[in-house]
Parts: C-alpha cells; sequence; structure tokens
C-alpha cells in the first residue's frame, strides 16, 4: 500500500490530487481495522461533541477543568514525550468522567468538577476555581437544531437521524432496541427526554472511538 | 483443552467457582472463550483467590519529584555530608536521632513514634545500576521495574495482576486519582482509579436513564477477530521476558473498542462497590488536612469495607526541590509523617492492621552537594519506608558512603536495589513468585 502510494504520488510529479484520489479509493483506507478504531483524545472528544450536537464549547474554565479530568491538560502535557494517546485515554475513571461529562454539554449543567481538579497543592486555587465555577453557564444543546420536524415524527427516526449525527453508522441492535424502550416508555416525549437519550448515546464504548 | 469437570481439592473447587463468577460478571463475552484457558492457568499458577477479609495488602506511596534522601534519613555525623551542605545541612538539633550516626528530619515525628513502636522500616541506599536523572524515565523504571537501559511495556504491579490474580475482582487494584500508574498497566487486569467516590458513577436523570446507560453498556462487544499483541514490541529482560503470558490470551490487542466495553464493565461494577463501602465505612483517627491524608482516608475506608483490593497506590507529590528546599521539604515529610501515623492508627482501630504494609518511593534522591540556590538537583539513590505491624523494623541495608571517592558523577551509589525491595514485598507479604513478575532473580530483602 505505500509502495503503490509512493510510486502514485511519483509517477503524477509529486501532485497530490491523485494521490489522495487513490488513497481515499483504496480498501485499505476503509477496512475494518482503521475504520473506528481509534480512540478520541479529550480534546477531539469535547470539540467533536460540542460540533456534532451544535452546541457552544463551554466557558475555558470549564473546558479546561473538564480535559484535566479526562487526562489532557491543554499545553501541559505529563513529561516531554506527551500524551500516549490511544487506548491509554481510557480507564475506569475517564470513562465515567466522559458519561458524566456528557450529560454536563448536553443538559447545560455544570460537570461534577471538584477543588482537587484544578488544584495542584493546597487547596486555595482549587477552591478559587471552585468559586468562579460557579457563576458560570454551560449552553447546552437545543432540539430543534440537532432533529428536524419529520425526525422528530416517531422513535425510530428519532433514534437513526442521531445515530447518524453522532457515529455516522448503526449502533448494535440490542443498543438501539434499549434506546428505542427508553423513548418508547415515555408518554409524552419532552426536549429533555430526546436530551436524555443524546447522552444516553455518548455514554457507550462505541461513542469513544472514530 | 481438556474438558474435565473433576474437582479434585477444595482449593480447586474455590478457585473455579470465584473464577467463574468474576468473569461472568465482568468479562464480555469475547473474552469466554478464554475462561477455560484461564482456568487451566490459574490452576498450575500462582494464581491467588482471596476475599476482602483475610489477604494481606500492599499501599504504594509515591513521593513524586524526587525526594531528597540525605536530608530525610540524615547522616548529621558525617563530616562530607556537613561539607557538601553548608546552607541546608541539618544539624545533630534539627532531627529525631535513630543512633550515633542517622536520624530523621525533623518534621518526621509522626514516622519517629512509628519507628519507636517497631512499626517501620528505613531502607537505606535503595537505587538501581545506571541511574538515570530524567524525572520520567527514571518513575517509569521504578514503576515498570525494569533495567535502566531496557523499556518494558508494563508495569511490576500489572504483572503482579496479570501473574497472581487472574480473574479477579476489577478492584484488585486502586489507585487513587485521576490516572492510573505506569505500575499498574497491564495485559489482563489492570486495576482501577478514581479520586472522588461520589463522582465515581454513572450521575442518572432518572431511573430509566441509568437503567439504560447499564444495558448499553452491558452488551456484548462485536469486533471481529481479536488480534493479540503480546509479546509484540516488548523488549526482554536479560534472564527472560517478564511477566509473560501464555499465547492467545487477549487483552490489549484487538480493537480499540473491545478494550473500552471492558473497561465500561469493570467501572460499572466497582463503580457500585466502592460507593456502597465508601459510604458505609468512617475514618477512626484524626488525619491532617492534605491530598495525601484524603487519599490515605479513602483508603483505610474501602480496606474496613472489605474490598478484595490488593495493592493501593497513592502519591505526594512536590518533592523537586531545585530552589529553597528546607521549607518545602519540611511540610511535604511533615504531612508524610502524620497522614501515615493516622492511617496507622485507623487500621489498628478497625482490626486490620496486620493485612497493611505501606511502601514508600520517590524516583531517585538528589545530588550529595547543595546548589546555589539552596535546593538540591535530581540525584541517585536514596531510602524506602516500610511501614506496618509485621515489618521488620529499623534500619536495613547499608548507608552509602559520601566519601568523595566513593560518589559516582557526585551521587551516592545504591547498595540494595529497588528490585530487591519488591521482590521481598512480593515473596514475603503478598506471597508470590517474585521471578515471573520481575523477571529475575533478585535477592529478596526480608521486609517483615
Amino acid at each position: 500500500m505505500n509502495e503503490a502510494l509512493a510510486a502514485n504520488l511519483r509517477a503524477n510529479g509529486n501532485n497530490f490530487k491523485p494521490f489522495l484520489h487513490a488513497l481515499f479509493r483504496s480498501g485499505e483506507f476503509y477496512s475494518p481495522e482503521i475504520v473506528r478504531n481509534q480512540v478520541k483524545s479529550p480534546v477531539q472528544w469535547l470539540i467533536g461533541s460540542v460540533r456534532a450536537l451544535e452546541s457552544d464549547l463551554p466557558p475555558t474554565l470549564v473546558s479546561w477543568g473538564m480535559l484535566r479530568q479526562l487526562g489532557q491538560d491543554l499545553f501541559a502535557p505529563p513529561n516531554v514525550k506527551g500524551w500516549d494517546g490511544g487506548v491509554t485515554w481510557i480507564n475506569t475513571n475517564t470513562l465515567l468522567t466522559r458519561y458524566n461529562d456528557a450529560q454536563s454539554l448536553v443538559a447545560g449543567t455544570l460537570p461534577p468538577l471538584t477543588a482537587n481538579d484544578f488544584g495542584g497543592n493546597g487547596a486555595g486555587n482549587g477552591q478559587k476555581a471552585m468559586n468562579a465555577l460557579q457563576r458560570l453557564r454551560v449552553g447546552g444543546v437545543s432540539v430543534e437544531k440537532i432533529l428536524t420536524p419529520e425526525e422528530r415524527s416517531d422513535n425510530h427516526a428519532i433514534i437513526a437521524a442521531l445515530q447518524n449525527r453522532l457515529f455516522q453508522t448503526h449502533l448494535k441492535k440490542d443498543q438501539q432496541e434499549t434506546l428505542q424502550e427508553f423513548l418508547a416508555a415515555k408518554t409524552k416525549m419532552s426536549d429533555a427526554d430526546i436530551l436524555t437519550a443524546v447522552r444516553l448515546m455518548m455514554s457507550t464504548p462505541e461513542y469513544q472511538v472514530t | 483443552m481438556k474438558n474435565e469437570i473433576t474437582l479434585h481439592t477444595r482449593r480447586e473447587f474455590l478457585r473455579r467457582t470465584v473464577l467463574g463468577s468474576a468473569l461472568a460478571w465482568t468479562v464480555p463475552a469475547f473474552l469466554a472463550d478464554t475462561f477455560s484457558a484461564l482456568q487451566a492457568q490459574a490452576a498450575e499458577s500462582a494464581t491467588q483467590t482471596v476475599t476482602g477479609k483475610d489477604a494481606t495488602i500492599l499501599v504504594v506511596l509515591q513521593m513524586a519529584g524526587g525526594n531528597d534522601g540525605l536530608n530525610t534519613v540524615v547522616p548529621y555525623a558525617n563530616d562530607f555530608y556537613r561539607r557538601a551542605r553548608p546552607k541546608i545541612g541539618l544539624q545533630a538539633g534539627d532531627i529525631l536521632k535513630l543512633n550515633d550516626e542517622v536520624g530523621l528530619h525533623g518534621a518526621l515525628t509522626g514516622f519517629k513514634e512509628l519507628y519507636d513502636g517497631g512499626q517501620l522500616s528505613v531502607v537505606q541506599g535503595v537505587g538501581y545500576p545506571n541511574p538515570n536523572r530524567s524525572h520520567f524515565r527514571s518513575t517509569e523504571i521504578w514503576q515498570t521495574a525494569s533495567d535502566s537501559e531496557r523499556v518494558e511495556k508494563y508495569g511490576w504491579l500489572g504483572r503482579y495482576f496479570d501473574n497472581a490474580c487472574g480473574g479477579a475482582d476489577p478492584a484488585v487494584g486502586v489507585t487513587i486519582g485521576s490516572q492510573l500508574p505506569e505500575a499498574f498497566f497491564a495485559a489482563k487486569q489492570k486495576g482501577i482509579c478514581f479520586n472522588n467516590p461520589q463522582n465515581y458513577r454513572f450521575i442518572a436523570n432518572g431511573n430509566a436513564a441509568e437503567e439504560s446507560y447499564r444495558k448499553l453498556n452491558e452488551l456484548e462487544s462485536s469486533g471481529p477477530g481479536m488480534t493479540p499483541d503480546e509479546g509484540a514490541g516488548e523488549m526482554l529482560n536479560s534472564g527472560g521476558s517478564i511477566g509473560q503470558l501464555p499465547a492467545g490470551m487477549p487483552m490489549t490487542g484487538g480493537r480499540a473498542i473491545d478494550f473500552i466495553s471492558r473497561t465500561a464493565l469493570d467501572a460499572q461494577h466497582s463503580s457500585d462497590e466502592i460507593r456502597g463501602v465508601a459510604a458505609r465505612v468512617q475514618n477512626q483517627a484524626d488525619y491532617p488536612a492534605s491530598p495525601l491524608a484524603g487519599s490515605l482516608k479513602l483508603v483505610a475506608r474501602l480496606i474496613g469495607g472489605g474490598l478484595p483490593t490488593r495493592v493501593y497506590y497513592v502519591s505526594q507529590g512536590g518533592y523537586d526541590t531545585h530552589t529553597n528546599q528546607l521549607p518545602t521539604q519540611q511540610r511535604l515529610l511533615q504531612d508524610l509523617g502524620n497522614s501515615l501515623k493516622a492511617f496507622v492508627a485507623d487500621l489498628r482501630a478497625q482490626g486490620n492492621l496486620q493485612r497493611v504494609l505501606v511502601m514508600t518511593f520517590s524516583e531517585f534522591g538528589r545530588r550529595v552537594s547543595e546548589n546555589a540556590n539552596g535546593g538540591t538537583d535530581h540525584g541517585a539513590a536514596a531510602p524506602m519506608f516500610l511501614v506496618g505491624h509485621q515489618v521488620k523494623a529499623g534500619l536495613l541495608g547499608k548507608y552509602p558512603s559520601l566519601a568523595p571517592q566513593d560518589l559516582f558523577q557526585g551521587d551516592v551509589k545504591y547498595n540494595v536495589d529497588f528490585r530487591s525491595v519488591y521482590a521481598g514485598v512480593l515473596e514475603h507479604w503478598l506471597q508470590t513468585k517474585s521471578l515471573p513478575i520481575l523477571g529475575r532473580q533478585f535477592p529478596p530483602l526480608a521486609v517483615v
């Protein structure tokens, strides 16, 4: 594959257009070992989520706290080697934090941060940050932006549209059924219920990869 | 694979049932096939099936940043020491004497009490050959128990989990903190971490959402064929590979989604367990108000609640004292000594002190000579502390010579390889063979 692409590049006078054409049309580019096998970094997760949900990035202090909790203290890697990335982003703590931060992004509530998440030594700085945090607001998601009236027409359409938006692929059948059941149990479906479904979709192993 | 179900011993029966239920609980279906392989492995290996009531427990305490060993266990009577440290050298009046040659830093009153009570041992001059003065690299060496020139993929405690705790509860290793230390990195059984038990859960808006979350995260993984990567990129230590596993044991290999699915199950199981325990058990001692004390308070509650955890990991940062060392180290050591003293009192009140051993480490000591800023720079060997009811109390090992001709590039030379301390802890305390975990047979230090 590499050799073939290199040859292509050379044959076309180092022109990138035919090179990318060949790359994107290759079977390897879409092989199961490659597609959806990359763990989203915390930054990818946060920015990708607010883009997909057409909402705003939370205020700097909130975003910073979230990223620190998720293991990526931006501009302050743990050492000169940087972050290891890949599956090392995921442990039991960071995974649950992703699930809970999803709620914050979707519902527009403050994430469950504590003074420790901001502190180095001593409680001073952490407490200051916590006080500042109480004055901030997270935007939240508006259902009109992410679903058209037709897409809202029934539960299947809702799940299908959200799936497309968040995964660009299907969840597993059982997972889809779980989400259907969740929505079906609501006699009068509110925006809040739909947003909870969005949060649930983000609270899956599948949402952590791209 | 033989399909025999005949049980020969009671031990075997226990192992099968405990392993079986733990697996059913925590392991996605893609692993179910390896269940019988795990059984076979358990039958002949050192797999430990223990409960939260009787097993010994190790608490590892990292003093991050490189603690100055010379001003912690102070050779107050040594002329070379006083010459090398005209400004920050501690005098006989500043310290808590242990004998005619050395004494503890004056802030370590908590340690002195433990020492006098026969609950503290000081391992002097611990290090390793060809010491590295980079925080990052030296920490990695301590975390993976590797030789200075080799890079290992898994941590020494992770290899302990893999080798001796197969199929155990995910909480077999618990780190108080937001990130898993490299020491926990493992092929199969990597332990869990959290910093706040209240937030260590899926915070649900409503029961229906909670129930759906559980279902969404309980489903089996649907990844295509797993490709085990055991051995791939793993370097061999002289004398054999560290923590080598039987071929065909998938865990870190294969697709990211499978790894995350398993982590999701571990998270779900352990968060229920831990929140329950943390809410139920109270501390029974007065701790200082510090992040370290907070971590130890939590560990004491988890031990009291009977978690089946074998290794807890806590850390205290700030030891990188390049400038104005005296007040910083004073504060840190005082916190360390008082926190551990309270921890011991708490465990004694619970009746669990006999089961617990605390081991401290720091990535390196500091240079013998002070620098021009009233601090010290990165050095080599330093003391380790062991705290517990059953420790060989007193001074272990030999204090490194400070005579200029005995130094290597201005640093003290080690007398005890840190892996001998690890070997002693593994063999004498955790009751498992150290060879498969450390890759070589290091003479186990008699720690208890």
